[in-house]
């Protein structure tokens, strides 16, 4: 990927994908990869032990985005508006301890903490998803939706929703959740490579 | 895991191991543990022996048995477990309102029923008949017999007559019969549904996915479902009754062991103008119709072209083409393949071509061949085609020439007046300009029968295994040069 080297201009938007430099805000503890793809013109925030695999896409194009503590962003999966954002707020606010799985299309204004988004899923725009949510590999989050905490989807429409009510009660199912969460980022450190300077300086 | 048919008429077509499906979304669950040491504040007397508890968990939606409050404290035998947890739950619902009379689930409402009604046969049977030996067993006929001949009082008929007990119906709990009640329960439904609303209850899918969930009505009820077995069977050929595809018994296998397929077998022939350097493009996939072909052919010129034919067989095939000399249909082009019959070597394993191709980097013909496709200026332009001499060869396939003269489309003008007949005749058709070469194909090969080896000709059944047995087949096939230029 070629990038700019010169800083992001003052346009705030723009219909084309411009090649340049979003601003980073990258917490030192974080891992970013050298493959992955952070551009737009607007300012991307990664707080600390988030790891962004190669070919992750965040895309700043549109709106901020900002990732939360712990979250794992995997490759091919795009975070970021596609296009123009229908209404004044324009930025992606993603929670801590968030797995965005491989493939996932997240458009989404705000994610909570602790959500699993699954491989190739579809969050629309627009989209409020509480803490603890689940959306199931190949799933889609329509536009607009706003999801209660500790939902699941898993298929289409109302009956493809459900409310966990085994992670909202149990205290325990939670901290395995969280625990598997840090052994997948234990792991992930030795393996991605960090190269968040790139993107810092 | 593949389960017998006798044991599927047993057992039924459930799976009864561990498998299990998500009763929520049907994808397979996992056998998962939990440690109880995060549970502390909720168990702290379970901590003694065993330190691990195992539920099921589905990966996809995140279900899990912990949802019905279900533990399994290991992870083998999973229905047993479950069964005998679904038991106490029953039992221990039933002790809690035994008062108000719960009504029993399915299983033992049936086995009631049937002891009851079995009882009822054998006491309203043959046995209570005290004339059971007499041809006229139905006590009627024999009132009717014994009226006519006068041999007892109409009262003492009576009274035989009412000695078998008709069959009577099941009457209370005990003996299977459950009535209808307006009870508490119902109330108890309607407030939850209202409680919970539309979102809370469970689809019909969910309620049949296993009979354990007939009953369920809301989210949280749904007791895993044990996984569906599926049958996998052999495929056979609708004429020859060959066995096409057999299923492996390692389930997860899927290589087809029986090369039967047209593919596994007969040479592949591809043709390559030997003087233009792209590939001719298929007449099929122009981009713009209609538009004038840089690569049309033109009429009376000589064309040449390499014909590769590529074996898929692991033995040496000699291969035979034979070709009409002019094309049929309405424009007739003269076809000469200038070297019929030539041998093509043995096809191996995709990892053979691999490594020979990297051993012999250096060899002169690779070299050469490689600097022609960089200068463009081949050594092919120098060389010169010759009857009979095979034109390339690699390890699986072998190159010829072919030559190639396309017709005209238009016939000469001639002198004599044409009639109606005539001038229809040479109205040229859609895609009669394309030109298409028919080639007999003919392969023989030497092949060595395998010991077991299911797929045999008749007249090859009485050669040995290890033997050699020579095969062949024969096939046309339409070579498409391309479009002839008007």
């Amino acid at each position: 990927m070629t990038t700019k080297p010169d800083p992001p201009s003052t346009r705030q938007s723009s219909t084309v994908v411009p090649l340049v430099k979003p601003t980073c805000k990258i917490h030192p503890n974080a891992t970013v990869a050298d493959k992955a793809h952070l551009l737009g013109s607007h300012t991307i925030s990664i707080d600390s032990n988030t790891i962004i695999h190669p070919q992750a896409r965040l895309n700043a194009s549109h709106g901020n985005i900002s990732i939360g503590a712990g979250s794992i962003v995997a490759e091919k999966s795009v975070v970021g508006l596609s296009s123009e954002p229908d209404d004044e707020d324009s930025n992606i606010t993603i929670g801590s301890d968030v797995s965005i799985e491989s493939g996932a299309v997240i458009q989404a204004r705000k994610v909570g903490d602790n959500c699993t988004l699954g491989t190739n899923c579809k969050v629309g725009k627009g989209v409020v998803l509480g803490k603890w949510c689940t959306v199931a590999a190949l799933c889609e989050v329509g536009e607009g939706e706003v999801l209660e905490d500790y939902t699941v989807v898993f298929g289409e429409g109302r009956k493809g929703r459900r409310v966990d009510g085994v992670v909202r009660e149990r205290r325990e199912v939670r901290e395995v959740r969280r625990r598997g969460m840090e052994m997948e980022r234990e792991v992930l450190r030795g393996i991605v490579v960090d190269s968040k300077m790139k993107w810092m300086g | 895991m593949s389960v017998t048919s006798s044991a599927v008429k047993g057992d039924g077509n459930r799976c009864s191991r561990s498998c299990y499906n998500c009763p929520s979304c049907t994808s397979p669950l996992q056998i998962t543990h939990v440690s109880h040491r995060d549970e502390g504040l909720l168990k702290p007397n379970d901590a003694a022996g065993d330190d691990e508890t195992y539920v099921l968990q589905c990966q996809f939606c995140d279900w899990s048995s912990l949802e019905i409050d279900v533990r399994f404290s290991k992870p083998t035998k999973i229905t047993e477990q479950l069964a005998k947890q679904q038991k106490t739950r029953t039992s221990s619902t039933h002790s809690t309102t035994a008062s108000n009379q719960k009504p029993l689930d399915h299983d033992e409402k049936f086995t009631n029923l049937v002891s009851f009604y079995k009882d009822q046969l054998n006491d309203s049977g043959d046995p209570q008949n005290p004339y059971s030996n007499s041809p006229h067993n139905s006590p009627a006929n024999l009132a009717r017999i014994m009226s006519l001949y006068g041999g007892l009082s109409y009262n003492a008929l009576k009274k035989t007559r009412e000695k078998p007990q008709p069959m009577r119906e099941a009457l209370g709990t005990p003996e299977g019969f459950v009535s209808f009640h307006a009870d508490r329960s119902d109330s108890e439904l309607i407030r939850r549904s209202q409680a919970s609303g539309w979102d809370g209850t469970i689809t019909s899918e969910q309620q049949d996915s296993a009979p354990s969930n007939y009953d369920s009505r809301f989210n949280g009820e749904l007791w895993p479902s044990a996984t569906q077995l599926r049958t996998k069977r052999a495929k056979r050929c609708k004429t020859c009754r060959h066995i096409i595809a057999r299923p492996e018994p390692n389930v997860g296998n899927m290589r087809y062991k029986i090369r039967l397929l047209a593919m596994n077998y007969i040479p592949r022939l591809m043709l390559k103008s030997l003087h233009s350097a792209t590939p001719l493009a298929n007449p099929a996939f122009l981009l713009k119709p209609g538009m004038p072909q840089a690569d049309d052919l033109q009429p009376h010129k000589a064309q040449q072209y390499i014909l590769t034919v590529k074996n898929a067989l692991f033995e040496t095939v000699k291969i035979s083409l034979a070709t009409p000399a002019t094309t049929p249909g309405k424009v007739a082009s003269r076809v000469t393949i200038l070297c019929p019959s030539f041998t093509v070597g043995p096809a191996g394993e995709v990892w053979d071509e691999a490594l020979s191709a990297s051993n012999e980097p250096n060899s002169d013909g690779d070299r050469k061949a490689a600097m022609a496709s960089l200068t463009g200026s081949s050594e092919s332009s120098e060389r010169q085609p010759e009857a009979g001499k095979i034109w390339e060869k690699t390890r699986n396939s072998t190159s010829i020439i072919v030559e190639i003269v396309p017709g005209a489309l238009q016939p000469p003008p001639s002198i004599v007046p044409k009639t109606e007949q005539q001038l229809t005749d040479e109205e040229l058709g859609e895609d009669d300009d394309v030109l298409e070469v028919p080639v007999y194909v003919r392969a023989e090969w030497e092949a060595e029968i395998k010991p077991g080896e299911t797929v045999q000709a008749k007249k090859d059944a009485n050669a040995m295994p290890g033997e050699k047995v020579s095969k062949e087949i024969g096939y046309w096939v339409v070579l498409a040069a391309g479009r002839i230029a008007g």
